[in-house]
């Protein structure tokens, strides 16, 4: 495995709006990160890639996006939070039964990225437990939520997760 | 008499027929020469073997060739029966034929004749020989393996003082659930007494003035009525708290242990038993087992207290009308004692069958792609149906009888029930009794019939319970064949030299897959096992690994023989990358990680770049972690194989095994699988079990197995060459890039 020392990493974001890494003194355009444990590890081992062709190709792996310098480490958590888009739902406003169709909610959610209105449709498949805890719940859209550490919720907001819940 | 011992008028008869030579060995076959049951002697004396006949009480030789003549002796297996044929330069000669039953005894003396005649090793003879001639084969024998497993009826008794063991660690909630519950019946006892206490003494007019003198006890007698029974009704409550726990924490045992059993049992326990069939004995049963732990032992126990109590009293107040009453009671006992067996008949009829339906749903779910890709969904769902169907009327069966007996029993009792009073009131008008009594009499009769209902209604719940449990400790008390040997050794470093003297193996004793092989692999060696399937290349994997024991022979890892190395170690230092890619559903890093779930992050990721899979995994969104889904379905076959392959090295072993996959694995995956094995073969043992041709030259040498046996050495090139079997392999399908597409047995 080809670990990155974070000290010669560079990031800066090009005029295409990716972003350019240079590190060692050689310099890769529209680079990719990618996290290999988002789930159980997010922000570790993160590898990164470049294009070449059609394919991308791994320049390496960096232990923690933490180790980065101070910018770069935001440019690359921003980059990261936009290919792996997983809202994280702090607190769930409300929950209504949708109207005509059976087993369809509409939830309103807060998230660490700003408020959320989606229905989803109530069954275990939408629902995943992770063994560390985190719920991901998957709306009829297919956009993935993240809950950590649900217990923090409402007695009734839990049993009512709990139905969906191995 | 056993089979190899002979009858002095046939020794007399022999060393009469063959006065220079001397007895070695002999056995009795149970089939005559025109095929009927009989009886016949094959005898091998140090120069001749000869087939005795036993006609009338006379012998009369059938059959005899000098030893001398014989080029092979084989054993040809039929159905039900088997004969002993020899190779001799004039041709092939049946000798002698018997019924299976006596397989093992010719087997033993094959061996011991092969071993005198070809190895001129005659270490024993007939006058010295062992006791009986040794049928077990480094432990393994057809009769005691059936014994150990299944089959084996175990007494009822027997039964629940194994459930009873169970029971010990918890003998001091036992003891107090045993106090609570002598109390509660003491106080449910007193509530009819005082209904004659009510009745003769509180409501007794004085006869002189008419007034009711006693009437100022009746609050008193009102209070310790309410007392006695609120006591009963608090101290039930307790009761059914403290034995409901109890049973639960001993199911709990229950279920641990057999799962344990399961887990430690050998692959030969699983080959006879039926996947769903297991399951419902470890959620099934044990559930059943539980109502004998939670219902059935405290119902019992205060069923036989409220008996005796209410025994008691009834005898005081009145001796004769108790034994009246006696009458009906004795016919529900005789009535029961008749009947359980019969009930514990339509029982195990009930969970066999459910059993079945188990099985069978699981069979098809886990085949579901079959069915559905052979449009078979209407046949499935048909042989579901007539599974259920049987389900169904077994059902309905065990209620109808039970929808009789328990009215009879009801019937009974209320006859007993009105013959005490009837008796009781005869003794009233005869000034025999009292009314109180009488009346408090027919109260502790149907207190007296209640857990004798009870009791009956237990018979049921015994009759399930306990043939359940007798499936359940059939698991427990299975012993596993493979273990480690008291003397053996750890092995905390392997180099991965394999030494194979004369391996012999078959999955059934009789009839070997693998014939007295000689392999020897020097450490970091690469080689292939090829041949067509069924020669026996995966058993050979399977026999290194110690999934099964070797019949004859022995083979050494570094000099050990496996028997000798801890288990625990042995299956440290191999991988193995089976051909159908088992995958738990989990992530993709716990499967990689699942020999080894201490791994760190960072060896989990270079044991995957070594199997070529991460590349694959880090493109996927969850990366490693991805949930892989039941038995890895979201994962495509070469994915699947990778991330084997990954599990695999991840422990670094010294020996790797790989069954390559045969399944269309296009050529960029076969490709990356390719590097993969280049990648990862440095430094260990390699042993290939090559079905593509693409694959054969990663390998230093290739072993062609033909029916067990190696038939031909060499690198591809020399084997090309020579044209012979490998050759001939090579070119025979249609498709020559692959050699088969068999399955592992």
């Amino acid at each position: 495995m080809k670990i990155l020392d974070p000290q010669l990493i560079v990031v800066i974001r090009n005029d295409s709006g990716f972003l350019n890494l240079t590190f060692d003194g050689k310099t890769y355009c529209n680079v990719r990160f990618r996290q290999l444990f988002p789930v159980s590890d997010p922000g570790n081992y993160v590898e990164i890639e470049y294009v070449e062709g059609d394919s991308y190709l791994e320049i390496g792996i960096i232990r923690s996006v933490s180790d980065l310098e101070g910018p770069f480490g935001q440019l690359v958590r921003n980059e990261i939070g936009i290919a792996y888009f997983v809202p994280e739902i702090r607190a769930i406003v409300s929950i209504e039964k949708f109207n005509g169709a059976r087993g369809l909610e509409t939830w309103t959610v807060d998230t660490d990225k700003g408020k959320k209105t989606f229905s989803i449709k109530a069954d275990k498949e939408n629902f995943a437990l992770h063994d560390n805890g985190v719920i991901h719940v998957t709306d009829s859209e297919q956009c993935r939520y993240k809950i950590i550490n649900y217990q923090r919720f409402p007695k009734k907001t839990q049993e009512h997760l709990e139905k969906f819940l191995p | 008499m056993t089979s190899t011992e002979l009858p002095p008028s046939l020794k007399h008869f022999i060393s009469g027929r063959f006065s220079k030579e001397s007895l070695r060995y002999c056995a009795l076959s149970d089939i005559a020469f025109n095929g009927d049951f009989g009886v016949q002697w094959l005898v091998a004396t140090d120069a001749t073997l000869c087939v005795i006949a036993e006609e009338n009480g006379a012998y009369r030789v059938v059959r005899s060739m000098p030893l001398s003549a014989i080029n092979k002796i084989e054993l040809a297996p039929h159905m039900g029966s088997e004969s002993l044929e020899i190779e001799t330069a004039a041709g092939r000669v049946r000798i002698i034929a018997y019924s299976n039953a006596q397989k093992d005894h010719f087997a033993a003396l094959v061996r011991q004749l092969t071993a005198m005649i070809f190895h001129h090793d005659g270490a024993w003879n007939y006058e010295n020989r062992p006791a009986e001639i040794p049928l077990e084969i480094n432990g393994r024998n057809n009769n005691s393996r059936l014994r150990k497993t299944f089959g084996r009826y175990i007494e009822k008794t027997k039964i629940l003082v194994k459930v009873f063991k169970f029971a010990l660690p918890y003998k001091k909630t036992l003891l107090a659930l045993f106090l609570i519950m002598v109390a509660g019946t003491g106080f449910g006892l007193i509530g009819p007494y005082l209904s004659k206490l009510f009745i003769d003494v509180v409501f007794k007019p004085d006869p002189a003035s008419g007034l009711y003198e006693n009437g100022k006890w009746f609050f008193a007698v009102m209070a310790v009525m309410f007392v006695a029974n609120t006591a009963q009704v608090a101290l039930s409550g307790v009761q059914q708290r403290i034995s409901g726990a109890a049973g639960y924490k001993m199911l709990h045992d229950v279920r641990v242990e057999l799962y344990e059993k399961l887990q430690y049992l050998s692959l030969s326990f699983y080959d006879k038993q039926q996947t769903g069939g297991l399951i419902s004995r470890v959620n099934q049963d044990t559930a059943e087992l539980q109502r004998l732990m939670v219902d059935f032992f405290p119902v019992t126990l205060e069923s036989l207290f409220m008996l005796f109590g209410v025994g008691v009293f009834l005898f005081m107040l009145s001796w004769q009308l108790t034994c009246v009453i006696l009458v009906p009671l004795t016919l529900v006992i005789l009535l029961l004692k008749k009947i359980f067996p019969k009930i514990k008949g339509y029982f195990n009829r009930f969970f066999h069958r459910r059993s079945l339906i188990s099985a069978l749903v699981n069979d098809t779910i886990s085949g579901i792609r079959v069915v559905k890709v052979f449009g078979q969904e209407q046949r499935e769902i048909g042989r579901f149906k007539s599974n259920s169907i049987l389900f169904r009327d077994a059902g309905i069966e065990m209620t109808n009888n039970w929808s009789v007996y328990y009215p009879a029993f009801s019937f009974l009792m209320m006859l007993g029930a009105a013959l005490a009073w009837l008796v009781g009131g005869e003794f009233v008008f005869l000034k025999k009794m009292t009314l109180g009594s009488v009346v408090a009499f027919t109260g502790y009769v149907t207190m007296f019939y209640h857990p004798a209902i009870a009791l009956s209604q237990m018979a049921g719940t015994l009759a399930n319970a306990l043939s359940a449990a007798e499936r359940v400790f059939e698991v427990i008390d299975a012993t596993p064949e493979i273990t480690d040997a008291p003397d053996a050794i750890a092995f905390p470093i392997m180099k991965g030299a394999i030494d194979m003297r004369g391996v012999t193996f078959g999955y059934d004793k009789n009839n070997p897959v693998i014939r007295s092989m000689d392999l020897c692999i020097k450490p970091c060696q690469r080689i292939a096992l090829v041949g067509k399937s069924g020669a026996g290349k995966s058993t050979l994997a399977q026999l290194l690994c110690r999934l099964y024991d070797v019949d004859a022979g022995s083979i050494m890892i570094d000099g050990v023989d496996i028997k000798k190395i801890k288990l625990s170690d042995l299956h440290k230092h191999i991988g193995v990358v089976p051909q159908e890619t088992f995958l738990f559903n989990g992530t993709i890093f716990d499967n990689i990680a699942y020999a080894r779930p201490a791994a760190s992050k960072e060896e989990v990721i270079d044991a995957a770049k070594a199997a070529f899979a991460h590349e694959f995994i880090a493109q996927k969104s969850d990366a490693y972690d991805t949930i892989v889904g039941e038995r890895g379905d979201r994962l495509s076959g070469g994915e699947k194989q990778r991330i084997a392959l990954a599990r695999a090295l991840l422990h670094n072993p010294a020996i790797l095994i790989l069954d390559e996959a045969t399944s269309s694995v296009d050529t960029y995956t076969e490709k990356k699988i390719k590097a993969a094995l280049d990648n990862t073969s440095k430094n260990r043992t390699v042993i290939g079990i090559a079905h593509r041709l693409s694959t054969l030259e990663n390998y230093d040498l290739l072993y062609m197995l033909e029916s067990g046996e190696i038939v031909e050495t060499g690198t591809y090139e020399k084997l090309m060459e020579k044209k012979g079997r490998f050759y001939d392999l090579v070119n025979a399908g249609p498709l020559s890039s692959e050699l088969e597409t068999g399955g592992t047995p």
